[in-house]
């Protein structure tokens, strides 16, 4: 049995889920009755921050508040039904969670993995001189590193043994943040009744107007200096998609910082391109693009990936004219540039 | 390929489907099948079978030169776009074939030439030195050479990777001669078959080591020296210390100095202390090298060694989630010879010109253009040249399949 302070703590895990629902509380009374003000107060506050500054700061509120606000927040989000904000909520809510697994003991970090998450993992129980506590079986590592851009993930720079990717504790941690965050943009927007509706209205509201102050501008901002409009049509899409804040896979990260570091762009520059991720992180940006450069330890210079790379992940998109007459993107934005693509 | 030899090959192969234990993929409605007819019509795709003897009646009738399945597995095999097929998984494929790694011999059996009339040797060029065309035909051949060194990259897939690092059962795997100058490993275990094209494209990198960074596998600086990973260290560690080890053994001077930054200087110190730094890189000190940047001309040893040992893996095929494969025990139109299964611990010794050879010893009067030398078994024949010759059955449709021969006219069929 676990406590209601672990329940407040992980309020997605299945015993949080099952706790709440044996309560039944009527969604209506979560918004109408005076006795869950705080309630009302800690669920605004997880979509608000999340809002505005993509994480939620942790309140030492009384535990069953803590609690409830977690299916409070969902409700709200549900019924403002936009995407960037499920993005923008899920990531918060798995940066939250990560801070309280990052120093949870290692029973119970396995035990959320595969009872809420259904994952294939256990403890290391070779004796390695290395700094890995458990494993997780490569299907779901895979899946879940899908989206994770850093060059340490991928797989070839794992621990592969038997089948299980080894990892420390805070790769695992990280790990179910990520599944968390994955799970809640896939269950979001929940199936409410309609007339919940009428009964949030104020607070839905409410949140659209940060949600419009907030959203970035979805137009696609090129700097001049590297003449990305000489760019083959991958890269501006990529590019568009970075910039739009969606979740690039790494593969598509990769080719086309690649891309855009081969072509002059300043790592600054990019940087500030990317600060428009849902996720995203200076210092770990920075790294990843001086290891792109050659900067740290492989002083290897990386290019982007060829035409038959990218299309082997669905990343040529629209290819024009000029592409049936080329086999790298390099060669595109060359020929493009010097005009002899007639 | 003129009228009577080619109806000559439909009845051959018609004759085999007839007797032949056809083998087929497991929930064989779930797939799709396609063919290709001899003559060079458009494949057939998007067909599906509700029985096995329904399938072996199609081939029999139809003779084609190749048959395939998908390594999908489809809701409706048969609709013709993907979003009616209702994809549902698949198996994860690796494809090996001689196309992809280089072999000294191809430079004496294999050729090109280019529409302008450019003719080369081996492998075909990026672009025609001549023209800069970069369309070409090609003549291939299949060598015993060319042969035994992609069965030991099928080897080398199958037991440093997938047994070992990714955990497969023997069971998991289906190892196949693919009829010509390849193998084809097929993983049916029920993990991999949602994987994503992403997930599986990591497996492809892992396998052909890239994108490896040596400082995640534990390449660093300790107490002024440099620690790597060791011998007995599992993944890619164990094996990056191996290739270290390997290439150093063997490394000449020569090997050495192609390597960026090692001088002629250096080059010689190190195949002077070689014992010394092998048996530091054996405890896992890789600073024994009296480089100055170390660091450097590791990584390119090491990268290197890396490509060799991640195999030679068609990248496309793996990664590729609707990708029709060769249906094993069906006959190569190109070479006659079956898709051979072999079990994985035969593989070794498998001789795919005995072992995957269909046809027999009758008789067989045909017209050669050019052919090199070959062998069938344990018969060597060859090379022709513009000739009339008696061959058995096996070596004329060999001969008829590569298109380098036809029936003899006189030949009663
Ligand atoms: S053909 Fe090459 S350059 Fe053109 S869009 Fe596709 S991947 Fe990009
Ligand atoms: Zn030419
Ligand atoms: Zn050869």
């Amino acid at each position: 049995m676990v406590g209601l302070e672990y329940l407040a703590k992980y309020p997605f895990t299945r015993e949080a889920s099952g706790y709440v629902a044996q309560l039944n509380i009527n969604p209506v009374d979560l918004i109408t009755e005076r006795a869950y003000l705080n309630t009302r107060e800690r669920g605004k506050a997880r979509v608000f921050e999340s809002l505005e500054f993509g994480l939620i700061q942790n309140k030492s509120s009384e535990h069953l508040t803590e609690l409830l606000s977690y299916p409070f927040a969902r409700i709200i989000v549900s019924l403002v039904n936009d995407r960037y904000l499920i993005r923008r909520y899920a990531l918060a809510e798995a940066k939250r969670a990560y801070g309280f697994l990052i120093n949870e003991d290692t029973n119970r970090l396995l035990e959320i993995a595969q009872r809420t998450f259904g994952l294939n993992v256990r403890l290391v129980e070779e004796n390695l001189t290395l700094p890995f506590i458990f494993k997780m079986y490569f299907t779901d590592y895979l899946n879940l590193t899908e989206n994770l851009r850093a060059i340490e993930w991928k797989l070839i720079n794992r621990l592969l043994v038997k089948g299980h990717v080894l990892l420390r504790k805070r790769e695992f941690a990280r790990l179910i943040s990520e599944n968390l965050k994955r799970k809640t943009e896939r269950e979001l927007p929940l199936k409410l009744d309609r007339k919940l509706e009428a009964h949030y209205e104020n607070i839905v509201q409410e949140v659209h107007r940060v949600l419009i102050e907030r959203k970035p501008s979805m137009e696609v901002f090129l700097p001049k200096k590297a003449e990305i409009q000489s760019s083959p049509p991958c890269m501006k899409s990529l590019l568009g998609a970075v910039q739009a804040g969606e979740n690039v896979p790494h593969q598509g990260r990769f080719a086309i910082t690649a891309f855009l570091l081969n072509i002059g762009m300043k790592i600054d520059e990019i940087i500030q391109l990317y600060s428009a991720f849902p996720d995203f992180d200076e210092k770990k940006t920075r790294y990843q693009l001086e290891h792109i450069c050659g900067l740290h330890g492989s002083h290897i210079k990386y290019a982007p990936p060829s035409c038959s790379t990218l299309k082997t992940f669905n990343l040529c998109l629209d290819p024009d004219e000029l592409c049936q007459r080329i086999k790298h993107p390099l060669t595109y934005y060359k020929l493009k540039l010097s005009g002899t693509n007639g | 390929m003129d009228e009577i030899t080619q109806k000559f090959i439909a009845k051959k192969f018609s004759e085999y489907y007839k007797t032949v234990e056809l083998w087929t993929p497991p929930e064989f409605e779930k797939r799709e099948f396609g063919f290709i007819p001899f003559g060079g019509g458009m494949m057939i795709r998007h067909r599906a079978f509700q029985s096995k003897i329904e399938l072996q009646n199609y081939l029999q009738r139809t003779a084609p030169a190749h048959a395939y399945h998908s390594s999908a597995y489809y809701q409706n095999p048969s609709a013709s776009t993907m979003n009616e097929k209702r994809w549902q998984g698949a198996d994860l494929i690796f494809d090996l074939d001689v196309d992809h790694i280089d072999t000294p011999c191809k430079q004496v059996h294999d050729s090109w030439s280019c529409r302008c009339g450019y003719v080369g040797k081996g492998i075909k060029p990026e672009k025609c030195p001549k023209c800069g065309g970069t369309k070409f035909s090609e003549l291939n051949w299949l060598c015993d050479e060319c042969l035994t060194a992609i069965k030991k990259e099928a080897l080398k897939l199958i037991y440093e990777f997938l047994l070992n690092d990714f955990g497969f059962k023997e069971n998991d795997l289906s190892v196949n001669f693919s009829g010509a100058r390849g193998y084809h490993i097929h993983v049916r275990s029920k993990s991999v078959r949602e994987l994503s094209q992403v997930g599986r494209r990591e497996i492809v990198d892992y396998i052909r080591a890239e994108g490896l960074f040596p400082e995640f596998h534990g390449l660093r600086k300790d107490k002024g020296r440099i620690v790597g990973p060791k011998l007995t260290d599992p993944g890619w560690r164990g094996k990056l210390a191996k290739v270290a080890l390997e290439f150093l053994a063997q490394a000449t001077i020569e090997d050495l100095k192609q390597l960026p930054e090692i001088g002629e200087k250096s080059a010689a110190k190190i195949i002077e202390n070689k014992a010394r730094i092998i048996k530091a890189l054996k405890e896992g000190y890789w600073d024994a090298l009296p480089v100055r940047s170390s660091s450097h001309f590791w990584l390119n040893l090491l990268k290197i060694g890396a490509v060799k040992l991640g195999g030679e893996i068609d990248q496309p095929v793996t990664a590729d989630v609707k990708r029709l494969i060769r249906l094993p025990t069906t006959i190569h139109g190109k070479t006659s010879f079956r898709a051979t299964q072999i079990s994985i611990n035969k593989l070794e010794g498998f001789d795919p010109l005995s072992e995957a050879v269909v046809f027999g010893k009758k008789e067989i009067s045909v017209q050669i253009n050019e052919a090199p030398k070959f062998r069938l078994g344990e018969e060597i024949f060859g090379p022709f040249k513009n000739e009339k010759v008696v061959l058995p059955e096996a070596a004329a449709m060999f001969l008829i399949c590569r298109g380098v021969a036809k029936l003899n006219g006189k030949t009663n069929i």
